[in-house]
């Protein structure tokens, strides 16, 4: 017995050593961020603020987690696991990671958001403007994605579905990618990266393409009458293979996850941009060429390549096309995924106003469309953004 | 706070022992301090919540000197004991049952209660309010001279490591040490092992079982013509939630019996591997102890005493069940579960199960029954549930048997429910007393093993738990 009390007594000086150590290392790394988002409290905060924030950060961000995430994500495929984080994401027969859901979605707001749709498009139209939604496709791809039985995919096709039945019903335009993206020569695996929400930049490319062909069959506008800016040979395409990891598989770690190829695509041609963006706040302003004003290279460094276009998802941006002032003027109201195709459609208008309502500082939307005049407004968002805050205008 | 966030872990833990430890030339500075840590821990919860906690403490304080006065003075004290009891029971009806009550009349009754729906009951509530009476009662029966120190007393009442899942104190068992202990390093290594122990039960088993009940018994509520919960699902939401209930109260009770180790204080076990059981009553002598020996003190022995004739000891023990299933929750669930064990318990001394001569099998079958079925009582939140969940296990709603789900489910956790079932039953003891103890070269290999396999089972509940709150936006915004 003396034996065995010497070894609990190892790892009680063990556990007591280990912890007090990492607990004074941790806390030294994270101060920063401690004084960060504490000073970041308004003068209004309460305690109960106060101690959330503590909570979140402490609880959240701990010195080495990468690398004890990445042995969660090893343990996980030890185990056979096709599921992480308590069914936060699982996986596909084809490694395609999806948000798990066992609560099939059946009800939705897309009447009211439609109503509120009809609202902006009878408005626009009064000033001789159009309105097109466009929907991002789901990660579940009815036809194509494949799970293992009864693993609770989210399939939020249906949000999609009822979407584009209530815009249908008030007459209202509408781009469905997933039907584009079926029409299209890109096969189903390269729709959307598997680590990520969000379509693959050469999917967003053949959704920007239809949306010129759109525009010029039914709205009379040839933005492209040679086929050049939608012809992909006019592009540079820089393939990263195996090197890009999205939001998914960044929860989930890399070994649960695996990695995506990443397409980078450029013009060829000749471009010159002005691009104005408010980020926390701060307004920013970048000019030059597409690589240059439209492409945010510390996006590269993080290895989150998607949101290098038009630096992600921000509150407002406006892109001045510096060598065509006789193109249209767009406004997009929209998430994440319109990024690259707001990139590709930049060289042929003139202007491009870019209103993201979930980037986390509303804008007034029925003010902004009062004062300045687009001719095309386009309202894009994946199904599981299609809420109450993104469509936060003409509100019954 | 829970026990098993990272922000306990790393640094309430270690700051509260390291000063613990730093001023061990002083009990009295020593029991200040965790006074102080245990406010902090409570306040965490909600800052405005230590302030009822403080009026509590102050007014029980005030009632156990004024019984104790009276006591001395021979006055009646009957009058003021009873009074200081219902004072102590009417927080807990607030927090406990007027909310619920609220959100159930309100609408009938047409008025607006959401004020009073939107009530928080404090951390540790009943636990509190046992405490309580469990020292005003001891104190009212002399049978503990009365410590009059208040910051002891506020201990008492406060101690952090209880709040969260007990074991429920009487107080006669803890004032004594409360006033005088020594913790020894034999203590605090023992603490660890225990402590970590029960965060592993916690986090690695009772979480993720947790998960599984709550999915399958919501889908069950559900179920009709959104989904359909086949009887194989429900019978695997059924085990999950006992293995649940189980490692989530045993881990919380190791816990809080490790800390209390660490600080020099020794509890009773509240837990004796009740799944083991081979009856109703022999897993009421195994299930969380504390709670019936609080009961069986504070409610049945007062009751006994003024007659203890066989059909009062019915309604006595049926008054009991009543006021455990109660102690739950107002919905009717809790009163049938209450109800269902005062039957098994009666009907069992009825006919003097242990008496009978019954194969150990059937017995087994038997206890498991009693058990399982209790728990659907005690997980379903409503009377419309319950009879849908035992629809749906008995295959009685056209929901038929076999379930991908539950394989799914099997499949994905296999481990945990595996480890679940293994740690429930007495294997462990077992094998320790086999293999720990004696002087051989292998017992001598399993104790050297024993610190790895505890700092692996540290290291797997760290894993797990910074990946239920890793958030990696927010660890890029250090960048």
């Amino acid at each position: 017995m003396n034996f065995y009390r010497r070894a609990r007594s190892a790892f009680a000086i063990l556990f007591i050593t280990v912890l007090v150590a990492f607990s004074i290392l941790n806390f030294t790394t994270r101060l920063p961020l401690f004084r960060t988002k504490l000073s970041n409290l308004s003068a209004n905060s309460g305690l109960n603020d106060m101690i959330g924030t503590v909570n979140y950060i402490a609880n959240g961000s701990v010195l080495g987690e990468e690398e004890l995430i990445y042995s969660h994500s090893l343990l996980q495929v030890l185990l056979g696991k096709e599921e992480s984080g308590g069914f936060e994401i699982i996986k596909g027969n084809n490694g395609e990671l999806s948000y798990g859901n066992f609560y099939p979605v059946f009800t939705t707001h897309a009447e009211e958001y439609a109503f509120r749709m009809r609202q902006l498009r009878d408005y626009e139209s009064s000033k001789g403007s159009h309105v097109i939604f466009i929907n991002a496709i789901d990660l579940f791809d009815r036809t194509h994605s494949s799970y293992a039985a009864d693993l609770p995919v989210n399939d939020q096709n249906t949000i999609s579905d009822a979407m584009l039945y209530y815009l249908q019903s008030y007459g209202i335009d509408y781009l469905d990618s997933r039907k584009v993206l079926k029409e299209s020569s890109l096969p189903p695996e390269q729709y959307r990266y598997n680590t990520d929400i969000h379509w693959t930049v050469e999917a967003s490319f053949e959704v920007f393409a239809s949306l010129i062909e759109k525009l010029s069959d039914e709205y009379d506008l040839d933005l492209d009458p040679d086929s050049y800016y939608t012809n992909p040979d006019n592009y540079t395409q820089s393939l990263f293979p195996q090197s890009y990891v999205g939001i998914l598989g960044q929860r989930a770690s890399v070994p649960f996850s695996g990695m995506d190829n990443f397409l980078f695509i450029e013009p060829d041609f000749q471009t010159q941009f002005t691009l104005d963006y408010i980020r926390d706040n701060v307004e920013y302003t970048v000019t030059g060429d597409f690589n240059k004003a439209l492409i945010n290279h510390s996006y590269w460094d993080n290895g989150y390549l998607f949101a290098s276009y038009l630096s992600g998802q921000t509150p407002w941006k406006r892109i001045t096309n510096e060598l065509s002032q006789t193109g249209p003027r767009f406004l997009f109201i929209c998430d994440s995924f319109a990024m690259p195709m707001i990139s590709f459609l930049a060289p042929i208008a003139s202007e491009i106003h870019v209103i993201c309502p979930l980037a986390g500082q509303p804008i007034d939307l029925e003010q902004y469309v009062a004062e300045y005049d687009f001719d095309f407004v386009f309202v894009e968002y994946y199904p599981g953004n299609m809420t109450e805050e993104a469509f936060d205008f003409f509100i019954r | 706070m829970l026990y098993s966030s990272l922000i306990f872990i790393l640094y309430f833990f270690p700051i509260t022992v390291g000063v613990y430890y730093l001023i061990r030339f002083s009990q009295r500075l020593q029991n200040v301090w965790l006074l102080i840590a245990s406010l902090l821990f409570y306040a965490w919860g909600g800052p405005l919540h230590v302030i009822f906690l403080l009026a509590f403490i102050a007014i029980n304080y005030g009632m156990g000197i004024t019984i104790d006065r009276l006591q001395k003075k021979e006055a009646p004290v009957k009058p003021a004991l009873a009074a200081a009891c219902t004072l102590n029971l009417i927080p807990l009806f607030i927090f406990n049952y007027l909310s619920p009550l609220a959100k159930g009349a309100g609408p009938l009754l047409g008025l607006n209660t959401a004020a009073v729906s939107s009530i928080v009951a404090p951390l540790g509530i009943a636990l509190i309010t046992l405490h309580s009476i469990s020292y005003l009662v001891d104190i009212y029966r002399q049978d503990v001279k009365m410590d009059k120190d208040p910051v002891h007393f506020a201990l008492y009442i406060a101690f952090f490591p209880l709040l969260i899942g007990g074991p429920i104190l009487q107080y006669a068992d803890v004032v004594h040490q409360i006033a005088r202990r020594n913790a020894t390093w034999e203590d605090f290594s023992q603490g660890v092992c225990r402590f970590v122990i029960g965060l592993g039960k916690k986090v690695l088993i009772a979480d993720a079982m947790a998960l599984i009940a709550d999915h399958i018994f919501n889908l069950s509520a559900m179920s009709g013509s959104l989904t359909s919960v086949p009887a194989s699902l429900a019978l695997v939401g059924l085990i999950a939630f006992a293995l649940q209930i189980y490692h989530g109260l045993s881990g919380y009770t190791d816990m809080a019996l490790g800390l209390g180790r660490i600080f020099g204080f020794h509890y009773r076990e509240n837990f004796n591997y009740p799944y083991a059981a081979l009856s109703a009553t022999d897993f009421w002598t195994r299930w969380y102890t504390s709670l019936t020996s609080w009961f069986n003190n504070y409610v049945m022995a007062p009751l006994a005493i003024r007659n203890s004739s066989n059909d009062r000891m019915v309604r006595n023990t049926f008054i009991m069940w009543l006021l455990i299933g109660l102690l739950f929750g107002c919905e009717w669930t809790f009163l049938i579960w209450g109800i269902w064990n005062f039957a098994f318990l009666i009907f069992e001394r009825v006919i003097e199960l242990e008496n009978i001569n019954i194969p150990l099998i059937p017995r087994r079958i038997y206890a498991l029954v009693f058990m399982l079925m209790g728990w659907i009582f005690f997980r379903t939140g409503d009377l419309y549930q319950l009879s849908v969940f035992v629809g749906n296990l008995l295959g009685r709603n056209g929901n038929g048997f076999f379930s991908d789900m539950a394989l799914m489910f099997i499949r994905e956790y296999w481990v945990v429910f595996l480890a679940g079932i293994v740690f429930s039953t007495p294997a462990v003891p077992k094998l320790e007393a086999l293999l720990i103890g004696k002087q051989n070269a292998w017992s001598k290999t399993c104790s050297a093993v024993y610190p790895l396999l505890v700092a692996a089972l540290l290291l797997f509940v760290v894993i797990f738990l910074i990946r239920s709150s890793y958030d990696p936006f927010l660890a890029s915004s250090l960048l």
